[in-house]
């Protein structure tokens, strides 16, 4: 019989063992993975780099395939992931095409991001879904 | 291992943490350390170190460090 209500994922299941922190991470998910003021696509696009999606990662600096802001972001996601050198020359871009709240929500973007990859694998469960992919 | 190796993470690993937390406890410290190490690499590209900027919490530090740091410092 096919379910008439669709079942959470299987992590926010984990989750919803401390209901406090299942409505916590709801709400970072709402306002900050889902929503918020950078661009969904963009959000996206850094969650591939920090998974390694090989086409991602091949042209990150590439401007046939990425423009200025967007290669910006995923050096600063580089520089998250790898504690690669964030530069005067790295911030000077991420200044040039972002405002700073736009800085503020893309980095706790990255932060919560980063954290979840490595939690979802040690706890065996499926990746994170990217943003614009998580079942409502 | 979260950090470093999470892949890493094996059933001897699992039956040793079940000996000294319960599930919801090993929820709360995984998402805890998780939420710490996004966070610690992030504000490195800040080039800031914890505390620096809006020092309103000893959040996740050691005791002797907490007492540098967060709303506790100074108080009576």
């Amino acid at each position: 019989m096919t379910p008439r209500i669709a079942p959470v994922g299987e992590a926010d299941a984990v989750l919803a063992r401390l209901p406090d922190l299942l409505a916590v991470h709801a709400e970072t998910r709402r306002n900050v993975i889902e929503g918020g003021l950078v661009d969904q696509d963009l959000k996206r696009l850094c969650a591939l780099y920090l998974a390694e999606d090989d086409d991602v990662v091949r042209h990150s600096d590439d401007p046939d395939h990425f423009d200025e802001r967007g290669r910006a972001a995923l050096r600063w996601t580089h520089a998250v992931g790898w504690q690669a050198p964030a530069d005067d020359t790295l911030w000077e871009a991420l200044h040039a095409h972002f405002t700073e709240p736009e800085l503020v929500e893309l980095g706790y973007f990255l932060h919560v991001t980063l954290g979840l990859m490595h939690l979802h694998r040690a706890f065996g469960l499926p990746a994170p879904p990217l943003p614009g992919e998580h079942a409502t | 291992m979260i950090i470093w190796n999470p892949e890493g993470v094996d059933d001897a690993l699992w039956r040793r943490l079940r000996e000294h937390f319960t599930e919801e406890e090993l929820l709360e410290l995984g998402y805890f350390s998780a939420y710490a190490f996004g966070g610690q690499r992030t504000i490195k590209t800040l080039d800031i170190g914890h505390g620096e900027v809006l020092n309103l919490t000893s959040l996740g530090l050691a005791p002797d460090v907490a007492e540098t740091v967060g709303p506790e410092r100074g108080r009576a």
